[in-house]
């Protein structure tokens, strides 16, 4: 129940959706951050946090090339939620206290390939040639992304079964 | 302003809009402490982009809870916030809205606060209509006392060693209820679809009268299982019933899945009582002596 590519967005309302996507990310990953040191998780807290300086720059990314091209600022919040559920906003119900960076890195990188799939879509959907342009300039810029995950998440094997098994679990009943 | 590198960054992005308020407004630095995979992070993300997109400042707004892990939510917000007693938070929220018609009143809990400790409450707020918007986030257990049965429980549910072969008792189902009590808005969400929760959560706080929202919202730590609830909700296919028996009949028949509309808007003024008045203290004082 993600958000789909809308066809014939303007310009205005790519740049403007491309901001509050990389804005929500990194507001997300602040909060996952947060959220791993309220449960001694200081790899994750370290890891997300990185991901949010990450996110941040590409905030000022965005409002860069906008500025390049020259395109007028579009209107914030043009619905409730706007930006919550975009591709590559992770999601807080697929976290777990005892995450590992192998967990979190994969996590990132799908949400990196969703927006590189969503910015493909709306490229492949607009009549706009302008949009398409910078669509697809997005989308390759998503896949870098997941290009630059891929080498940091080789440095993680996979954990082994049994990586959310806790000898003193929260939900032991005495 | 702290100079964080987020700051940093959005200076140099420069002014975007005239909007005084973000989402980001309606956190204080308390940090949720909440387990990791809970879903009511989400639903204090889709509040603060609700009350971001209504631009309500944060003191005309008063968010008033009872007791439970959602019951922390105030502390985690910026607007006026009331931690109260276990059950209890409908009839402060009453007393509030009625003696301060100008805040926008809030009220937000769990469904072992509502519908048990607080059922009775619920029933007579629902009926009385103050313009009240309650958030009900329904994981079907009493979380923040290790895991057992609340009201919206499944009867078989055998997860607690109080309950070791189920409640076996009929499930309290809570829109149903509110609506044969005379609330005038209700809707079931997911927190699991931040947007769409923040989207009913406007239509709520704009809605006069009582609005019902109550929230699908996952303890993956003593209910693992509703880690599966992202796979088993379904949106409704449409929304908005202002008739009341077609509403009736869909909530009956529904399985409790079904998220992401309006069930039902109803058309009742909101009760508001002339002669409030917020009187004088002094006055109100020796009312209370012995």
């Amino acid at each position: 129940m993600s958000e789909k590519p809308i066809p014939n967005r303007s310009l205005e309302e790519l740049f403007e959706f491309a901001r509050t996507m990389e804005l929500e990310a990194a507001r997300r990953y602040t909060q996952l951050s947060d959220m791993m040191a309220q449960h001694n998780n200081s790899e994750l807290t370290d890891l997300f946090k990185r991901m949010a300086d990450i996110e941040w720059l590409h905030v000022y990314n965005v409002e860069k090339a906008r500025r390049e091209l020259d395109v007028m600022e579009g209107t914030p919040s043009s619905y409730p939620g706007f930006g919550l559920n975009a591709p590559e906003v992770p999601d807080f119900l697929s976290m777990h206290y005892l995450l590992r960076p192998y967990h979190a890195l994969k996590l990132a990188m799908q949400h990196e390939e969703r927006a590189a799939i969503f910015y493909t879509e709306l490229a492949d959907s607009t009549e706009n040639d302008e949009v398409r342009a910078v669509a697809l300039r997005f989308a390759e810029e998503e896949k870098n992304h997941v290009r630059e995950l891929q080498q940091w998440l080789a440095r993680y094997p996979e954990p082994e079964p049994g990586w959310d098994d806790d000898p003193d679990p929260p939900n032991e009943l005495e | 302003m702290e100079m964080t590198i987020q700051n940093m960054q959005l200076a140099q992005c420069g002014s975007r809009s005239a909007e005084p308020y973000d989402s980001d407004s309606y956190l204080s630095g308390v940090k949720p402490i909440w387990c990791p995979g809970c879903g009511d992070y989400s639903v204090l993300t889709s509040l603060t982009n609700a009350l971001a997109y209504l631009q309500l400042s944060p003191e005309q707004v008063a968010l008033v809870s009872g007791i439970g892990c959602s019951s922390r939510i105030p502390a985690y917000t910026s607007v006026y916030g009331f931690h109260g007693v276990h059950g209890r938070a409908l009839p402060v929220a009453t007393g509030l809205k009625i003696t301060r018609p100008d805040l926008t009143v809030l009220v937000a809990g769990g469904d072992g606060d509502g519908f048990s400790i607080g059922g009775n409450h619920f029933l007579h707020a629902c009926r009385r209509n103050v313009d009240l918007t309650y958030i009900i986030m329904d994981n079907q257990v009493y979380g923040m006392t290790k895991g057992q049965a609340s009201p919206t429980t499944a009867p078989d549910w055998q997860g607690s060693e109080l309950t070791p072969h189920g409640t076996g008792v009929n499930p309290f189902q809570p829109l149903v209820i509110a609506l044969a009590s005379g609330a005038n808005f209700i809707a079931r969400c997911f927190s699991g679809e931040p947007a769409n929760l923040a989207e009913i959560l406007v239509q709520a706080i704009q809605h006069p009268g009582f609005s019902v929202v109550q929230i699908l919202s996952p303890c993956v730590t003593f209910r693992p299982e509703q880690r599966q609830w992202k796979n088993s909700v379904r949106m409704a296919e449409s929304g908005l019933d202002t008739d009341i028996r077609t509403a009736a009949r869909r909530l009956m028949e529904d399985d409790g899945m079904t998220v992401g509309q309006i069930l039902y808007k109803g058309k009742r003024p909101a009760y508001q009582p002339q002669s409030a008045s917020r009187g004088d203290i002094h006055k109100l004082e020796r009312g209370f002596v012995l």
